[in-house]
């Protein structure tokens, strides 16, 4: 398992890819509406960040309270600690 | 069962499920090793019309570890992918399937199988191996025997490799065994609590007439054995691996609405594991046996207790009231038992030449002497039954486990530690009344029978 800063996060794999992986079994109008609002924040992805292919990423929201979250992404898997992020993704599905 | 449906959530993910693990010297070629490790648990063989087959999502491994550590020493990983050739067919076959090329058979199962050394670079040693198909019938799968035989493929390195559906060798009285032990042949000692008395009665086989999905492969000993050489000392602790099965899926996976299986991420956790048959099943407290499916034998120290004092044999005195005295009396720690399971049996318990030992470390491991050549009249009962070539030293594919686990957890293999211990008469009687009779073994590779056919399993 491996451990990235929130800003190294955002570079690999964007905002906006991962929170709608999160949300890929909510409905899609509060997916994007949480994409939307992460996006203003960040630079979008350059061409060569874009997720590969098929590739998916899905974030587990771990502990909304110390803003652990866990991505998958291929075989591997990275814990972010972001309690902003998590709370953002919590909010989301209020 | 050996391990068939076990724990409470790998009875619900049957393509994961290991039900039993095969290790022994190859009887016709006895510079190589047989391991088969079987998944699936109870395939009726009528299962049109989507066939057995293993899940492309799900990692097989095989694990050895030979110098007693509990850990995988090597791993052989075995994946899946199926195809669906003839989209427009409701049917898994539209004519005769009569070579693993066949026009008419539309779906199958190929698989790679890749070798990986603790430490070590991964290499692939096989890739697009096509499984046989299920045996459906007479008219989709004429000479099915031949047909399985041509899934048998040699790979590098002289190794042998098969998998799919074979016929279950594992027999055992399920009905009765786990009606609170109400062992058929001995039925009418049973206590009855209250309840009309129960007579005496042949046993019935549980796993009749079913099949199962076996991964077989034949390599070299030298292949598995420690610093790759040939064992010859049938006496050392170095002569003898630890082996084990397990299954793995993805972390993580979201259903998407669109049909299929959705979306697999992440790394492999670990949801099914085996090593010595009925060691999950039958000495693993219910609320810990899904934690002790996703751990490693190195791990196993966490689960002794189990073995040291195992809750079947407290319970046998109270379920045939006064009939194991001399075992309900004692109250050592089970050290026959932990030696057989947990750590191998050094050499001077049963001869002075014989060990299945492979250090101190304890884990759940089927251990097998690499030395010891196989036995050209094999007995079922294995060591206890004289033939030092079976159970426990490795599993052959006609060994009596049951009868064999039963007679040692009912006290018959105290003697082996404790010389002051005398076996209870009853242990001749406790058997589930099933000896094997009537299963057939092929004698090459892969060695499990012939699966059952759907259309051949009919009313008695």
């Amino acid at each position: 398992m491996e451990s990235v800063s929130r800003r190294k996060f955002f570079k690999q794999a964007g905002a906006v890819a991962t929170v709608a992986g999160t949300m890929a079994v909510a409905p899609l109008g509060l997916a994007s509406t949480v994409a939307g609002a992460a996006s203003t924040r960040e630079e979008a992805l350059t061409p060569k960040e874009q997720l590969r292919g098929n590739e998916d990423l899905v974030a587990h929201v771990k502990n909304a309270r110390t803003g652990e979250i866990a991505l998958f992404i291929g075989h591997r898997e990275i814990t972010i600690r972001d309690r902003k992020l998590a709370a953002q993704l919590v909010r989301a599905t209020r | 069962m050996s391990s068939h449906r076990e724990a409470p959530e790998i009875s619900k993910d049957p393509v994961a499920d290991s039900t039993d693990l095969y290790a022994f010297v190859s009887p016709d070629r006895s510079d190589t090793v047989t391991i088969i490790a079987n998944y699936i648990p109870l395939e009726g063989p009528a299962a049109g019309p989507n066939f057995y087959e293993f899940g492309d999502d799900v990692l097989y491994e095989i694990h050895v570890d030979n110098n007693g550590d509990g850990m995988a020493d090597l791993t052989y990983q075995f994946s899946f992918r199926s195809e669906t050739t003839i989209p427009s067919t409701f049917l898994y076959n539209v004519g005769p399937i009569e070579s693993l090329g066949s026009k008419y058979w539309n779906r199958r199962q190929l698989y790679s199988v890749t070798r990986v050394p603790r430490g070590g670079k991964a290499e692939v040693l096989a890739r697009d191996l096509p499984c046989p198909p299920c045996n459906i019938g007479p008219l989709s799968t004429p000479n099915y025997a031949g047909l399985a035989s041509s899934a048998v493929h040699g790979i590098a390195g002289g190794r042998k490799v098969f998998a799919g559906q074979r016929a279950d060798a594992f027999y055992v009285d399920l009905g009765a065994i786990f009606d609170l032990g109400d062992l058929r042949p001995i039925a009418n000692l049973h206590a009855t609590f209250g309840l009309p008395a129960l007579s005496a009665a042949p046993g019935v086989n549980t796993t009749q007439n079913l099949n199962v999905h076996s991964i077989a492969i034949q390599v070299p000993i030298t292949d598995i054995s420690l610093g790759g050489a040939r064992p010859t000392n049938t006496a050392a602790a170095q002569s003898s691996v630890g082996i084990w099965t397990t299954a793995s899926r993805r972390k993580a996976r979201v259903l998407t609405g669109a049909g299929g299986s959705g979306t697999e991420t992440g790394p492999y956790v670990q949801v099914s594991r085996l090593g010595n048959p009925l060691f999950n099943e039958v000495l693993v407290p219910l609320a810990q046996k899904d934690r002790w499916n996703a751990s490693i034998p190195a791990n196993d120290s966490a689960y002794a207790n189990g073995v040291a004092h195992p809750e079947l044999a407290s319970l046998l005195n109270v379920l045939y009231p006064g009939a194991f005295p001399n075992l309900a009396a004692y109250s050592k720690p089970r050290a026959d038992l932990e030696a057989i399971l947990l750590t191998g049996i050094p050499a001077g318990v049963v001869s002075s030449s014989f060990s299945t030992l492979t250090g101190t470390t304890q884990a759940d491991m089927l251990r097998l002497n690499l030395a010891i050549p196989p036995a050209t009249t094999p007995n079922p009962l294995g060591v206890v039954g004289g033939d030092i070539a079976g159970f426990p030293n490795g599993r052959r594919v006609m060994d009596d486990v049951v009868t064999i686990e039963l007679h040692a957890i009912a006290g018959a293999t105290i003697p082996l530690v404790d010389p002051t211990f005398t076996p209870d008469k009853a242990i001749a009687d406790v058997s589930d009344g099933l000896s094997g009779a009537g299963l057939t073994f092929l004698k090459t590779f892969p060695y499990l029978g012939t699966p059952y056919s759907g259309y051949s399993v009919g009313p008695e």
